[in-house]
């Protein structure tokens, strides 16, 4: 414990190194606009500003892309609560509690619980985090080709079932993304797959490019074609922030530690995001708190419960990214391409070999969030005017930044081919309802799965059993399966009930 | 029919592209000692998954659209329990300007055809000029400025700060991007 606390200690003192401050600034402002633009996702701010850090080191990269993560979990609620315009989705349970409470007389108010719940959610996931990583990179240690297959298939099966929408959708996404991960020239045999004798594929398709394409310019065409209709705003000048009592907080705690909890542990699980963990958290408020009732009237529960676990899954995500390699989110899996991008691959080694760079990102995203609370209480009305910024002019930027993070790569115009190409599936999957996080993920994780894969069929004689035989994987196995029934289960279920509760039946 | 057939089409596509691709990969070249699964085994498992995938659900839509629901994922019903329709309030304008959405992908494919040939200031300039304005904006020189300026400061940040090599041009387009580049000091 005191060897955690005196690195994380050490995880300070780089995060306040020049240019990691710097890094850790730039990241929480940028994120915070993004997060406050409602044309721009969080996910796609982290997408575009990964091409700024190829020429940064290692430790400033990822700090800054963890910073604009974790504030935009937090801008776009003043958004929500001022003028009724959720920045992320993940923001709209902030409409229902937190703009009603605006509307009736208490903005600042409204935003001080935002902050409040922000802060500690922020904190404790993270020091949740420090806690936990290491455990869980020691036992990661024991893990076999065998394991690793399990664990990366969990992961991305539960991307597809936990999320919302049309599970099929989901996993026609991910089997897309896990078929992008296979063009070029396979690992183990040098085979040449679905090159097509284009030359550029032989070394596969960028998951940059992807990511690039599908978040960025995807979105920027569907806005386009709702013709780039942002509401107007009502006003901007009512913006200031009232901090809640002691008393008022000491009544709510419950609802923080539940939405904490909540928060770190679908933080954990690969596939429920910061989305994901704002509506359930709201959802089970509206059930088990003690003021159930005066949900959506503008009530302190209704905004600490989905603020307090979005910002919560941050650090959460983080734990599998770091000590797995396992991505759990959009967001996180572009941080992961930043770390491949710079020649680190995370896993459980990672405490052995860079845990210096781990602890400054933990020690970043504590600092981070008490940043990104400052800003939130001192610099929101300055970061809202950006909302009166046109549309289709940061759209056209959006754009160039696609262009220019496909340069930035490869020098090669062959990229920008593929962001178009990117683009225009990112535009078709929004447009019949496809989940786009699927596919980057699979297009991320599908060449650590084959390998995987194959590397056990080759070690165990193609004993397919292996990966349910041992103990580790075999659990883990359990899980996939559970993961992919229950969702079955649970459908059978109410169409049982929808078919007793139709007239005639009984 | 035509609805379902509208409904399933995405399905039909993938369908058909995942069966040609599994074509394909039973023919993958490759040398391998014997009993040992070749690199065509993965994507030939996912295909068969997107296969199987796709074809229950146009199953699902031609033969039982009246009586299914969607399989959807676990949490899913929270989201769809929440009340977002009466905290957004009346209904957003749904309107949507398909013309729009087929210029802006022209001049996107316009720009990638053109860059090298006019260089990055120049197709930078043009493309942003014309996507505001496709965008609706309406207000030119406010649109002439931004993609004026715009462009400039990426060409000095990307080429002076960021050292990426942006495409110059051919001809006198490429003698443009030449004088900027002295009068920014970029070598």
């Amino acid at each position: 414990m005191i060897d955690v606390a005196l690195q994380l200690g050490g995880g300070f003192l780089t995060v306040f190194e020049p240019v990691n401050l710097i890094a850790l600034t730039v990241g929480l402002v940028v994120g915070m606009l993004v997060a406050v633009l409602p044309g721009l996702t969080l996910v796609m701010g982290v997408v575009l500003a990964l091409p700024f850090t190829y020429g940064m080191p290692i430790t400033p990269s990822i700090i800054l892309l963890t910073a604009m993560y974790i504030s935009g979990t937090y801008g776009g609620a003043f958004t929500s609560i001022l003028f009724r315009i959720p920045g992320e989705p993940l923001d709209v349970p902030l409409l229902w509690d937190g703009y009603q409470m605006a509307h009736k007389g208490q903005p600042a108010k409204a935003l001080g619980w935002t902050l409040f719940a922000a802060l500690t959610g922020g904190l404790v996931s993270t020091l949740a985090a420090v806690a936990m990583a290491q455990p869980f990179a020691k036992f990661a240690l024991k893990f076999d080709s065998p394991e690793y297959f399990a664990i990366i298939l969990f992961g991305l099966t539960s991307v597809a079932a936990l999320g919302g929408g049309s599970m099929i959708n989901a996993f026609i996404s991910l089997f897309l993304g896990l078929m992008i991960a296979t063009v070029g020239v396979d690992g183990i045999y040098g085979a040449e797959r679905f090159t097509f004798g284009v030359p550029m594929l032989a070394d596969g398709i960028e998951y940059l490019t992807v990511m690039v394409g599908a978040y960025g310019l995807g979105e920027v065409l569907v806005r386009l074609e709702q013709g780039f209709q942002t509401p107007p705003l009502a006003t901007g000048d009512r913006v200031s922030t009232e901090f809640p009592s002691l008393r008022e907080v000491w009544d709510i705690k419950p609802t923080l530690v539940r939405s904490s909890v909540l928060g770190i542990v679908l933080g954990i699980i690969p596939g429920a995001g910061a989305t994901i963990a704002s509506f359930v958290s709201y959802g089970i408020e509206a059930q088990y708190c003690k003021r159930r009732k005066e949900m959506g009237s503008g009530i302190a529960e209704g905004i600490v419960a989905p603020q307090t676990a979005s910002t919560a899954t941050v650090a959460g995500h983080m734990v599998p990214l770091l000590t797995l390699g396992i991505p759990g989110s959009g967001a996180t899996a572009v941080i992961l391409g930043a770390f491949l991008l710079h020649g680190m691959q995370p896993g459980p080694q990672v405490f052995i070999n860079n845990s210096g760079l781990v602890y400054a990102i933990f020690a970043s995203l504590l600092v981070g969030v008490v940043g990104m609370c400052l800003m939130g209480y001192f610099a929101i009305k300055l970061l809202i005017k950006v909302l009166y910024l046109p549309e289709a002019a940061t759209s056209a930027f959006v754009v160039l930044f696609c262009f220019i993070g496909a340069f930035s790569a490869r020098n090669n115009v062959t990229d920008l081919w593929m962001i178009v190409s990117f683009g225009i599936v990112g535009y078709l999957f929004e447009k019949f309802r496809f989940p786009i996080a699927p596919m980057v993920l699979g297009c991320i994780l599908g060449t650590q799965a084959e390998n995987s894969f194959m590397t056990s069929m080759i070690s165990y004689q193609n004993d397919w059993t292996v990966f349910f035989t041992r103990p580790i994987s075999g659990t883990v196995m359990v899980f996939v399966v559970l993961a992919l029934v229950f969702p079955l289960f649970r459908h059978l279920r109410q169409e049982y009930r929808q078919r007793q509760a139709q007239p005639g039946n009984g | 029919m035509l609805t379902q057939l509208r409904r399933t089409a995405p399905y039909l596509v993938v369908l058909a592209i995942a069966g040609y691709l599994f074509f394909l990969a039973n023919r993958i070249d490759f040398v391998a000692p014997g009993g040992r699964i070749g690199p065509g085994a993965w994507p030939k498992a996912i295909l068969l998954l997107a296969i199987a995938t796709c074809a229950y659900e146009i199953v699902k839509t031609w033969f039982f659209a009246r009586k299914k629901r969607d399989l959807t994922g676990v949490l899913q019903s929270i989201v769809e329990a929440a009340p977002v329709e009466a905290a957004l309030g009346p209904e957003q304008d749904e309107k949507t300007y398909p013309h729009l959405l087929w210029i802006g992908i022209a001049i996107t494919v316009a720009y990638v055809v053109l860059i090298e040939t006019l260089g990055f200031f120049l197709c930078t300039f043009l493309y942003l000029a014309a996507f505001m304005f496709v965008g609706r904006y309406r207000r030119p020189g406010v649109v002439l400025v931004t993609s004026l300026a715009g462009s400039l400061v990426f060409m000095f940040v990307f080429m002076k700060i960021v050292y990426v090599s942006l495409p110059l041009g051919q001809g006198p387009f490429a003698e443009i991007t030449f004088l900027l580049m002295r009068l920014m000091g970029i070598r």
